[in-house]
C-alpha cells in the first residue's frame, strides 16, 4: 500500500484585508486561519486515493500561527497524521528553503505519491509544491484534473491551453492538483475522534533557512483612473446605440 | 552574463505566452544592458528560428526532445547556464514544472508570476488576492516567471535567429506522456480573446447563460466567469477569470451581473475597455469600469446583439 503525503498550505481567509506594515503583511488578530482553497483539493484527493488503493496520509504544514483546527479537519476526512513546522523565519523564507525543509521533512515517510495545490491565496508562488518534488528529484505532474492511481503509478489528465495532456508516471510521483474533487466536509463524530490522531508540532525544521528573495517594498494595487461613463438616458434601444458608438468609434474596440 | 529566455512551445509553435517573455526579457534588458538568448525545446523545431526571430530573438539555443519530460528539459537548460544569467520562463504548467528543477539544481530563488519590472533586479508580483503588490530583489541566480496577459508581445519583425543546436538531457524514466488531444474548443480560448464577456450571478440560472452567449458569438468573443458561477456549476471552470482562475487583459471587457469582487477585479483590471451591466448601481464592478448601464442585462444584451446584427449586415 502506498505512503502518501499532501502539502497542507494554512492561509487567512481570503475574505479578510491584508495590512501593510512596512515590508510585511499583517493580519487582524481576528483573523480566521483556514485550509488553503487548493490544499484542500489535495488533501481531498489523497483521501481519494486511500480509498481506492488503501495506503497512509501524512500531511506536511509549515505555518506562523499555533492554530490546529485546519490540521484537525484534514485529520477527520481522513488523513492519518499531521507533520507541523510553526516558525516565522521559515514561513517568511524563500521557496528554496521551505522546499528543503518540507523534503527533508518528507524523505523520513518516503512518500510514494505526493499531493500539492496549485497555489495558495496567500503567497502565489505557484511554486512550493513543484520545487518539493525537484527537491525529492521525482516526476511533477502539474494542474491535474483528473487522476487515475494503480498500486504502482498513475494517469493523470490535465488541460493546457487548446489541449488534454494524459500523462503516466510510475511512483514515486508529486501531483499539483486543480480543481479535481469535491472536497468533503467533516463530520462532527470524526473531528473527535481526529484529536487522537498523531500530530508532531515541532518549532524548528531540519534545515536552515534564508531569503535570497528579499521583499523591498509592498504597495496597495492602484485604482484605475478616471471616472465611469454612465449610459442611463432615454429607452433601452437609444441607450444600447450610444453604447455601441462609443465602443465602435470612440473606442475603436468593436 | 544573458538573459536566457526559455521559449515555450508546443508541436513547433510558439505559445503566445513565449512572446509576452520577450516582452519582459526587453523590459530587463533596458536596466541591465544583458543580451537576449532565447532556449526551445521542442519535437518539431522546423520553423522555431523563424518564429523567434518574428518577435526580435536574434541567438537561439535549439534542442529536439520527442516528448515533453521537465527533468530533461530543465536538464537542457541547465546545461548552458552560466553564473549571471537571467532565466525567463512563462508562469504556466509547463514553465513552473521546468523551473522548479532548476531553481532547485542552482538552490534558487525563485521570482513567480511577474506583473512588472522596475529596474535592474526589482520585479513586482501580485500577493494575497493581488491586494499587494510586492517589490522583489532576488539574491544568487535569477529564475523569473512571467504572467500571462501583462506583458506585450513585441512588434512582428521580418527576421530570423541565428540557431545553435544544443544537446538534450536527460529525463526521469517514470514520466511518460501518453496522449494529447486537442480540447473540443468552438470558441476562441480567455488567453487569445480581444473580446471577452463574462457573465456572473446577476444572469439568473444556469440555464440564462445562452442569452450571455449569444453576445460571445455575434462579437466572436470568449465567454469568461465568475468564481461563484463556476462553483454553482453554470459553466465549464476553464472559463474562470480572477484570483484563482484566469488574468485577462482583452481590448474589451463586457462584465454582465457581475458584481466586481476584488477576486475577480484582479484578473480583468487591465482590460483596455471595460464595460459593466448591473442593476445595482453601487456594485464595486462600476468603480472600475469605463462605461456603465445600470440594467436589468436581460433587457441589455437581447438589444445589443439586434444592433450588432443590424450593424454587421
Amino acid at each position: 500500500m502506498p505512503e502518501i503525503a499532501v502539502l497542507l498550505k494554512v492561509v487567512p481567509d481570503t475574505y479578510a484585508y491584508p495590512i501593510i506594515d512596512g515590508d510585511r503583511v499583517e493580519w487582524a488578530d481576528d483573523v480566521e486561519w483556514v485550509r488553503d482553497r487548493f490544499s484542500q483539493f489535495a488533501v481531498e484527493e489523497a483521501v481519494k486515493t486511500k480509498e481506492a488503493v488503501g495506503g497512509n496520509i501524512t500531511s506536511y504544514t509549515i505555518t506562523t500561527v499555533d492554530n490546529k483546527k485546519p490540521m484537525m479537519k484534514s485529520l477527520a476526512i481522513g488523513v492519518d497524521n499531521s507533520v507541523v513546522i510553526q516558525n516565522e523565519e521559515l514561513f517568511k523564507s524563500d521557496v528554496y528553503s521551505l522546499a528543503r525543509a518540507l523534503g527533508e521533512e518528507i524523505k523520513k515517510q518516503n512518500p510514494d505519491i505526493l499531493f500539492a495545490g496549485k497555489y495558495s491565496s496567500d503567497s502565489n508562488n505557484r511554486m512550493v509544491g513543484n520545487a518539493v518534488a525537484a527537491y525529492l528529484d521525482i516526476p511533477i505532474i502539474a494542474d491535474v484534473t483528473k487522476l487515475e492511481v494503480s498500486e504502482t503509478g498513475v494517469v493523470a489528465t490535465r488541460k493546457i491551453g487548446t489541449r488534454k495532456e494524459i500523462i503516466e508516471a510510475e511512483f514515486p510521483v508529486m501531483i499539483i492538483t486543480d480543481k479535481l474533487n469535491e472536497p468533503r466536509y467533516p463530520k462532527l463524530p470524526d473531528l473527535m475522534k481526529a484529536k487522537r490522531k498523531p500530530m508532531e508540532w515541532k518549532d524548528t525544521a531540519l534545515t536552515e533557512a534564508r531569503n535570497a528573495a528579499k521583499v523591498t517594498n509592498l504597495a496597495e494595487p492602484q485604482k484605475k483612473e478616471g471616472e465611469v461613463v454612465m449610459i442611463n438616458d432615454g429607452d433601452m434601444a437609444e441607450r444600447v446605440a450610444k453604447l455601441l458608438e462609443l465602443l465602435k468609434d470612440t473606442e475603436n474596440v468593436l | 552574463m544573458t538573459i536566457l529566455v526559455y521559449l515555450e512551445s508546443y508541436d513547433g509553435e510558439l505559445t503566445g505566452h513565449a512572446k509576452e517573455e520577450v516582452g519582459m526579457a526587453n523590459e530587463i534588458a533596458t536596466h541591465t544592458s544583458q543580451g537576449i538568448v532565447g532556449i526551445a525545446i521542442d519535437s518539431n523545431t522546423s520553423s522555431l528560428a523563424q518564429q523567434a526571430g518574428s518577435v526580435g530573438i536574434t541567438e537561439l539555443k535549439l534542442a529536439t526532445i520527442d516528448s515533453y519530460n521537465p527533468r530533461a528539459y530543465a536538464k537542457t537548460i541547465e546545461n548552458i547556464y552560466q553564473d549571471g544569467d537571467i532565466l525567463i520562463f512563462p508562469t504556466s504548467t509547463w514553465g513552473h514544472e521546468i523551473a522548479a528543477y532548476l531553481a532547485m539544481d542552482l538552490e534558487a530563488a525563485p521570482i513567480t508570476d511577474i506583473v512588472e519590472v522596475r529596474g535592474d533586479n526589482k520585479y513586482i508580483r501580485s500577493t494575497n488576492s493581488n491586494g499587494v503588490l510586492v517589490t522583489v530583489e532576488p539574491e544568487g541566480p535569477k529564475i523569473l516567471s512571467c504572467r500571462q496577459g501583462v506583458f506585450s508581445i513585441p512588434e512582428e519583425q521580418d527576421s530570423t535567429a541565428n540557431v545553435t543546436e544544443i544537446a538534450a538531457g536527460e529525463g526521469h524514466k517514470n514520466f511518460r506522456v501518453k496522449q494529447v488531444e486537442p480540447l473540443q474548443m468552438t470558441r476562441v480560448p480567455l488567453s487569445d480573446a480581444d473580446i471577452i464577456v463574462t457573465a456572473g450571478r446577476g444572469v439568473g440560472s444556469a440555464d440564462k447563460i445562452p442569452v450571455v452567449e449569444e453576445l460571445v458569438d455575434i462579437l466572436d468573443a470568449a465567454l469568461g466567469a465568475t468564481r461563484a458561477i463556476v462553483d454553482d456549476g453554470w459553466v465549464d471552470p476553464d472559463l474562470q477569470i480572477g484570483q484563482t482562475g484566469k488574468t485577462v487583459s482583452p481590448r474589451l471587457y463586457i462584465a454582465c451581473g457581475v458584481s466586481g469582487a476584488i477576486q475577480h477585479i484582479t484578473g480583468m483590471k487591465t482590460s483596455d475597455v471595460i464595460v459593466a451591466i448591473n442593476t445595482d448601481e453601487e456594485a464595486p464592478i462600476f468603480d472600475i469600469a469605463d462605461y456603465g448601464l445600470v440594467a436589468d442585462l436581460h433587457e441589455v444584451i437581447p438589444e445589443m446583439v439586434k444592433q450588432l446584427k443590424a450593424m454587421k449586415q
